[in-house]
């Protein structure tokens, strides 16, 4: 079966061998001098257990080299999370491109325009939506709060809406001590999920972080792992500096999913970006579009898949061209560095409203991007010097040629959102932007797009960890 | 005269320059030279902090400046307020600020930058770091006895910590004696309104403003 999801096949490369092997023997050397911190005992004792120098003071792990070389050896170069529907499993390797959809607290309103806190339904619609999409690959909760439900089971929630709504590979992010609930829901309805577990920049792993990667290690799920390093403020003002630490960071977080379970899957993300020194936001735009793809090359290095948060937009509405140009730019070059996973669709504004015109948008910037990892098919027949040859020179045209017939869908990828004709066909249909054709189609999917719902008992099992988390998060 | 001017300057441009250890030295100094603390405090590192507040207002200076001259304001300002203290002298500030990230969130920058700006402008800050417990806001409470308290949430779970906060103050008869002001990524108005803190801000520069409107003070 073939599996949803693009090919990069000449990755552009960031760094130089020589440069990565000199960040690769400075991350050595910063996990054995300085270490990382894991404030959680069980990691520690693991930790210990497995040859490292731990202060249990301090929480503070130093890793020897030979401990960080049998990490890197039994972690596998590819890994398979089962989606509800099996052709949506993801196979994560090192060169399989996947693009999904974003999170984020709000929702940019469908038909007022306004910005408010999403509700369980309209999780339910965004991710619909994305089942729909055929550039999708795989779904995120679209948002981690939901509005109409307390805070606290935020993420089980919107964790729960997305295993309904759609039979795609799922992503969630664990929470603090909430992963427990979102493997057993994942398990209710007989799939894996990939779930983020965050490094705490600088060298620190959370309590409930720690927790999470050692619950994930234990089912034998693939791990995604994600560091975000804000360059001048939570990591080096250098982007080398960054991508340095960004690597230690993942090393010591793999260390400890491959000392708890040797051979399972892991996923180095980052979300590296700049701060910027103005006002204290996130500098988001091409710096850390770049740490992104430095991270796919060092990922490389190592044999082990990679994936990104970095694909962020400072734009506020689906009309806005900082949002297009933003997310064209940084879309297509993690898709050229070979970024396994990335992270964005309807995203706007940071990382804090969803925009469902956007998600509509941005799979069709999704769908010209993998027309591009397609690259050139050159070959005797693709070449057609015969056919320029007899056809040639004018008055000859191509049109009618059987090769034309046969190839002129291979080669091109036939855009749905865009305007192609002329202004006053353009003015005749209504004088819309792609974001009015992106609600329009937004609409008509939410109107005949349906997805299996699951079997009853697993619904009734979801309801049902829904009670329990609640019950127990709530009384506490 | 020449002389007190001089150590004025020289107080100035150690914030200026962001450097504490050489702050402390010139803050040091100047008492040995018999300078009047409160002269010090207003005219040497007041007004220093007030040009790096105003150039990164200009946009000539940007945060890592910002937050050393805060530093080297804090450094100094701590050799005049025991030499105060000597005195019994009184020192008035704009206002007293316990400050820090809710319990289960590590996030500290945002919080940070908090601090600086209010620094900056004058207040005094209580920066108890990050992940602290409902019971570590009202241990600081009880012996910082602040105007306000702060607190920072990145992680949307962590949220539930800042309304624990605003419980255990109630619980501990406290939360009438501060003002409470919240905020950080996920946080919102409606969130602030919902669990009954008395302001928000968004930003750094919104929460000075949001701070001194609480406590009245004109701007």
């Amino acid at each position: 079966m073939t599996l949803a999801g693009f090919t990069c096949k000449n990755p552009i490369e960031l760094l130089t061998q020589d440069e990565k092997e000199a960040i690769h023997e400075k991350t050595l050397e910063i996990l054995k001098n300085t270490g990382v911190v894991f404030k959680w005992e069980p990691a520690l004792k693991v930790l210990k257990g497995a040859g490292c120098n731990v202060d249990f003071e301090s929480q503070r792990v130093k890793f020897p080299r030979d401990v960080v070389e049998g990490a890197l050896k039994s972690c596998p170069s590819s890994f398979r999370i089962k989606a509800r529907d099996p052709k949506y499993d993801q196979e994560f390797t090192m060169d399989r491109v996947y693009f999904v959809n974003q999170t984020g607290p709000a929702i940019y309103d469908f038909d007022t325009g306004v910005r408010r806190g999403a509700t369980v339904k309209d999780l339910s619609e965004i991710t619909r939506i994305c089942d729909a999409l055929e550039n999708i690959h795989g779904v995120n909760p679209p948002n981690l709060g939901v509005a109409d439900r307390p805070p606290e089971v935020g993420f089980e929630w919107a964790t729960a809406a997305m295993i309904r709504n759609s039979t795609k590979g799922a992503w969630t992010a664990s929470g603090v001590f909430t992963v427990q609930w979102l493997i057993e829901m994942a398990k209710a309805a007989g799939i894996q999920m990939l779930i983020a577990t965050t490094c705490e920049s600088p060298l620190t792993y959370p309590a409930d972080q720690c927790d999470a990667i050692m619950r994930i290690a234990k089912e034998g799920w693939g791990m995604f792992t994600d560091t975000g390093g804000e360059c001048g403020a939570s990591s080096p003002a250098t982007l080398a500096g960054t991508v340095l630490q960004v690597n230690t960071e993942l090393m010591a977080g793999l260390v400890l999913q491959q000392v708890v379970n040797p051979g399972v899957g892991f996923l180095r993300v980052t979300m590296a970006t700049p701060m910027d020194m103005r006002n204290g936001y996130y500098a988001i735009g091409i710096e850390g579009y770049m740490l992104a793809a430095a991270n796919a090359s060092m990922s490389r290095f190592y044999n082990i898949p990679s994936a990104s948060f970095d694909s962020l937009t400072g734009g506020k509405l689906p009309t806005d061209q900082q949002v297009g140009y933003e997310k064209a730019m940084s879309y297509l070059l993690l898709a050229q560095a070979g970024v396994g996973y990335i992270i964005g669709a309807g995203g706007i504004d940071d990382e804090a409203c969803v925009s469902i015109e956007q998600i509509v948008i941005d799979n069709e910037m999704f769908g010209m991007i993998g027309r591009y990892l397609q690259g050139i098919t050159v070959n005797e027949e693709t070449l057609a010097a015969d056919i320029i040859q007899r056809v040639g020179p004018i008055p000859g045209n191509f049109l009618k040629e059987a090769h034309t017939k046969k190839w002129w869908r291979e080669e091109q990828y036939l855009p749905t959102l865009n305007y192609r004709l002329s202004y006053k066909e353009w003015i005749r249909d209504g004088s819309k932007d792609v974001a009015a054709r992106a609600r329009e189609r937004a609409q008509e999917i939410l109107r005949i797009h349906e997805v299996p719902p699951l079997p009853e008992d697993a619904d009734r099992e979801i309801s049902r960890i829904l009670e329990a988390a609640e019950k127990e998060k709530l009384d506490k | 005269m020449d002389r007190e001017q001089g150590l004025l300057k020289a107080l100035q441009e150690a914030v200026i320059s962001g450097d504490p250890r050489n702050t402390e030295q010139v803050a040091k100094k100047a008492v040995k030279e018999g300078i009047d603390p409160l002269l010090a405090l207003e005219e040497g590192l007041g007004k220093g902090i007030s040009t790096v507040g105003d150039c990164f207002g200009a946009g000539t200076m940007f945060l890592p400046e910002l937050a050393t001259a805060a530093d080297a304001m804090q450094a100094g300002t701590k050799i005049f307020v025991e030499e105060l203290k000597k005195s019994g002298v009184e020192r008035k500030v704009v206002g007293r600020v316990v400050i820090g990230t809710a319990a289960g969130d590590v996030h500290d920058i945002g919080k940070t930058l908090v601090a600086t700006m209010l620094v900056v402008n004058g207040f005094e800050i209580y920066d108890l770091g990050t992940d602290n417990s409902a019971k570590k806001f009202v241990e600081a409470v009880r012996q910082y006895q602040p105007d306000i308290v702060g607190i920072s949430a990145l992680i949307t779970t962590a949220m539930v910590g800042q309304r624990d906060v605003l419980e255990a103050l109630a619980e501990y008869n406290l939360r009438s004696k501060v003002k409470v002001i919240v905020g950080g990524g996920p946080v919102t108005a409606e969130w602030a309104e919902q669990i009954g803190a008395d302001g928000y801000a968004v930003n750094a520069v919104e929460a000075v403003i949001t701070i001194k409107a609480l406590m009245g003070i004109n701007q």
